[in-house]
């Protein structure tokens, strides 16, 4: 009995200690976790999409009114889902300005970064400088955008899903 | 003892809390020394840093002048921080002149560069900007920036800003 009555309170404390420690460091442990997101954190993987998902971008923005097919299939390659839309939308009227202006614009992208990287998701934030070339000389007028793009991986391969002009 | 139903609940009870205690132990333990997840904490301080600096640093309003280039001085380090303490005076006398009133929005940021161990990253942002001088109506303005921030004591601060030229 005497036993007994050492023991009891030796093993609730044992009890109280050990779920105090194991509810305070699952804390400890949620609050350093930084999710899921390994953007900057993979580095190989965010290389990956920055290269190609800038890539893409300078292709389908890049376009020579003697050549428009080149930017289409480019367009087709690169772009999937909401992205074909939004593309299609924009690209129309610049489209038909460089035929009627015999406009010629090269993209070229300043800045790149990946927001977030989930798996075969990603969000990135790219500068781009574009050059465009009128008929007959002059000076190349340039201007800058600001793009939000998110991209997926199909087929192992970098699409962009969606474009969004800050 | 041993066939008293409440000690050898106890027992069980016990031995379940101290298993609880070292995973969640060994998780804290875990997500303290993985490099991957620090560097993605660091990477999100950096953002959340950045984000609130930006928009001090593109705040003023010459009725508060001499708050709101304090609160620059604060949000950098290095060099800028010098700059702007060394021309306290002359950016308040500037802003009553002019009375300027300059708000801004962080619309995106993406971290470019990381180096924790040395605590210094790249960001790419861009800001919404409204400027107003001379009671005027404000005019709004995208502005796309590279900064350049280092982590000192207060955590991490901005040491250099640069537009993104366009």
């Amino acid at each position: 009995m005497n036993l007994r009555a050492n023991l009891l309170p030796a093993l609730v404390g044992v009890i109280v200690l050990a779920l105090g420690f194991a509810v305070w460091s699952g804390l400890q442990a949620r609050a350093l976790s930084s999710g899921d997101n390994t953007a900057l954190v993979d580095a190989a993987e965010s290389a990956e999409v920055s290269d190609q998902v800038g890539t893409g971008v300078k292709a389908i923005f890049s376009y020579d009114y003697a050549n428009l097919a080149r930017t289409d299939r480019a367009a087709a390659d690169v772009l999937t889902g909401e992205a074909v839309g939004q593309y299609r939308d924009e690209f129309t009227a610049a489209r038909k300005r460089a035929e009627d202006q015999k406009l010629v614009r090269t993209t070229t992208v300043r800045s790149i970064g990946v927001r977030e990287l989930r798996g075969d998701d990603a969000t990135l934030l790219l500068f781009l400088d574009q050059q465009t070339l009128k008929p007959g000389g002059g000076a190349p007028e340039s201007a800058g955008a600001q793009l939000a793009v998110t991209a997926r991986r199909v087929d192992g391969r970098w699409r962009i899903s969606g474009l969004t002009a800050l | 003892m041993r066939r008293d139903p409440l000690v050898r609940g106890l027992i069980a009870l016990a031995v379940v809390s101290v298993a609880a205690a070292a995973w969640f132990g060994w998780s804290w333990w875990r997500a303290a020394h993985d490099e991957a997840s620090s560097r993605g904490r660091e990477r999100d301080a950096v953002v959340a840093a950045a984000s609130d600096e930006l928009v001090v640093l593109n705040t003023l309003d010459y009725r508060a002048g001499a708050r709101d280039v304090d609160r620059w001085i604060a949000a950098t380090a290095g060099q800028l921080g010098q700059d702007l303490t060394g021309d306290r005076q002359s950016q308040l006398d500037r802003a009553t002149s002019t009375k300027t009133i300059a708000t801004a929005e962080l619309k995106q940021a993406a971290v470019t560069e990381l180096d924790p161990n040395a605590g210094t990253a790249r960001l790419m942002a861009v800001l919404d900007v409204r400027v107003s001088t001379g009671g005027g109506a404000p005019a709004p303005n995208v502005s796309r920036l590279t900064v350049d921030l280092r982590r000192g004591e207060g955590g991490w601060k901005v040491t250099a800003v640069q537009a993104a030229g366009r």
